[in-house]
């Protein structure tokens, strides 16, 4: 009956929402005879146990990042006043104060202070790295310097845990990832392989690198000193999945021929596709079997999408593209649903409809088209508010229910 | 986190900054002098602030030796002195033969990275407009230090045979 779970779908333990929730649940719990005063104690204790000060995480990391960012602007203003090597001095200095610092407050374990000071730490060093490559006039390709930032921040960065700053951290791994694939890809379209092998290539890393981040978000040590770094994560991944299959969908949008064409890497997407299948359970391990559904599902289908979209030529096929989002964010809403994510189920549920109406745009071309269009796109959006709020907190308890 | 891993993490960026630091140093003092001939124009980089972009003018003569950059052979442009303050004349080749018959070598992959010359945000557009004057009266050049590999760095953008950055001398 208790289903308190961790991870994407802990509604009662997410740090965000989750006192009230639970404190009136438990009142409900009590007062139905469900539990006896006595556990209901122990949960609570148990659960204050595990709350986190999330504003002023959100705040200390609000003011790490602006306080980073204000660094990277004053190298950016490529400050001329002294010299080369003073201004070096001076940047290791400031860096050698950071470091200690950083390493004071994690030593006291004072979780808040470290957080913040490992934030600006790591918009430090990038600050340090372009100013290294403003004063001796380094041409090396971005991704060099993204590469060597991501790598030589990773070890300091596992003592984050706010929400924010783990957010803003996987930002900078995933688009250090991001640019060096692209740089490696550049260089296999000039090089023999040409556009296809790239192409391919890139389908397969899109999907082998989407796996690797959700495994490493529930990886076991993470989860369980690092939470809010996991939750944020796995949140944040899984957006980005639903994200990248409605990119997918503008495919059809295209004239896909030639070597743009994908071919053996939909195998190889189809085998990471079966391998997030496979492994759902071992890192969700307290979904119910409707979230395991849902999700794999989606993954499912957005390769169904890739494959039809990039597999093979054909023409221009916008409502195709359309009609496919619709479904993919349809999924992605019961997904959330079952999860008892009722806010992001309702924001999907506005996507739909915001989705549906911009369709009738691009579907119809005359105005009375257009005008029947958007009158049975609105009724069709009404009745799709309606339901949502009549409907949708009855059916996730009922697939709540049915997730045991 | 342990205290030796915690201090490991916290110092390894300022190892790699000082490493990157000692490296770009050393190349500079270790490289051989080269200049060349600009021309060129001013954008500005978000992260890193006002830069001006050129061109090298390489007035490349006869090649030593047939050289495609897309195949897996290194190219190099020879390089032979002339007269100092005067650019070299320059040859494609391979790096194998270059690095036997000429004064000096740069490998043709590192081209693309010369192009930008950073300045200094609070005398952008007097150094924008001193460069355009200069670059259309060919008197800019770019002061190369190039090691023993073909590998180079950029040591000055030169106006009249001065840095950019230091005072115009009375013509």
């Amino acid at each position: 009956m208790l289903r308190v779970g961790v991870g994407a779908g802990a509604r009662l333990t997410s740090p965000g929402y989750a006192p009230m929730n639970l404190e009136k649940k438990l009142a409900q719990w009590q007062e139905a005879g469900v539990i006896d005063a006595d556990t209901r104690a122990r949960i609570e204790g148990f659960e204050h146990g595990r709350q986190h000060p999330v504003l002023l995480y959100a705040l200390g990391g609000l003011g790490a990042l602006t306080l980073g960012t204000g660094i990277v602007s004053v190298v950016a203003a490529n400050w001329d006043a002294i010299g080369k090597l003073q201004k070096l001095a001076a940047d290791l200095l400031l860096g050698g104060a950071l470091a200690a610092a950083v390493y004071w407050s994690a030593r006291r374990e004072q979780a808040w202070l470290s957080d913040v000071l490992a934030a600006v730490y790591y918009a430090f060093v990038l600050a340090s790295i372009a100013l290294l490559g403003q004063v001796y006039q380094l041409g090396a390709p971005t991704y060099q310097a993204l590469l060597t930032w991501s790598l030589c921040t990773a070890p300091f960065m596992l003592l984050a845990r706010s929400p924010l700053v783990a957010a803003v951290w996987l930002c900078g791994l995933v688009g250090t990832q991001g640019v060096s694939i692209d740089a490696w890809l550049d260089t296999l379209r000039k090089g023999s392989g040409g556009n296809a092998l790239a192409n391919n290539l890139g389908a397969t890393l899109a999907f082998a690198s989407t796996l690797m981040w959700l495994w490493l978000s529930r990886a076991p040590w993470l989860v369980r000193e690092r939470p809010l770094v996991s939750d944020t994560w796995t949140r944040m991944l899984w957006g980005a999945v639903l994200a990248a299959g409605l990119a997918a969908g503008f495919l059809f949008y295209e004239h896909p021929s030639g070597s743009q064409l994908l071919s053996w890497s939909l195998g190889a997407c189809g085998v990471v596709v079966a391998a997030l299948h496979v492994s759902l359970p071992r890192l969700y391990p307290h979904w119910s079997a409707q979230a395991y559904a849902g999700h794999r599902l989606l993954v499912a289908c957005i390769w169904l999408l890739l494959a039809a979209a990039a597999g093979q030529s054909h023409g221009e096929a916008a409502w195709l593209g359309a009609i496919a989002q619709v479904v993919l964010l349809g999924i992605a809403a019961f997904s959330v649903l079952a999860l008892g994510q009722l806010r992001v189920f309702n924001l999907l549920t506005a996507a739909i409809a915001l989705r549906v109406l911009v369709m009738y745009f691009e579907v119809f071309g005359s105005m009375l088209d257009t005008g029947l269009g958007m009158i049975s796109g609105g009724i069709l959006t009404l009745l799709l508010a309606w339901l949502w709020k009549r409907k949708s907190p009855e059916l996730a308890q009922r697939l709540g229910r049915m997730g045991g | 986190m342990p205290r030796k891993l915690l201090i490991a993490a916290v110092v390894l960026p300022l190892f790699v900054l000082g490493l990157g630091i000692v490296r770009a140093e050393l190349q500079l003092s270790n490289g051989r002098r080269w200049v060349f001939d600009v021309t060129g124009y001013d954008p500005r980089d978000l992260l890193r602030g006002h830069y001006l972009n050129y061109r090298i003018a390489l007035h490349e003569t006869k090649p030593l030796e047939r050289c495609d950059d897309d195949s897996s052979q290194r190219c190099c442009l020879c390089l032979q002195g002339v007269a100092s303050g005067v650019p070299p004349k320059v040859q494609r080749a391979s790096c194998e033969l270059a690095a036997k018959r000429c004064d000096g070598m740069l490998q043709t992959r590192y081209l693309s990275q010369l192009q930008r010359y950073y300045i200094p945000e609070a005398d952008a557009n007097k150094l924008t407009q001193r460069f355009q004057d200069a670059a259309r009266q060919q008197r800019t050049q770019l002061l190369l230090a190039i090691d023993k590999s073909g590998k180079p760095a950029v040591a000055a953008l030169l106006v009249d045979g001065q840095r950019i950055a230091s005072k115009p001398a009375a013509r």
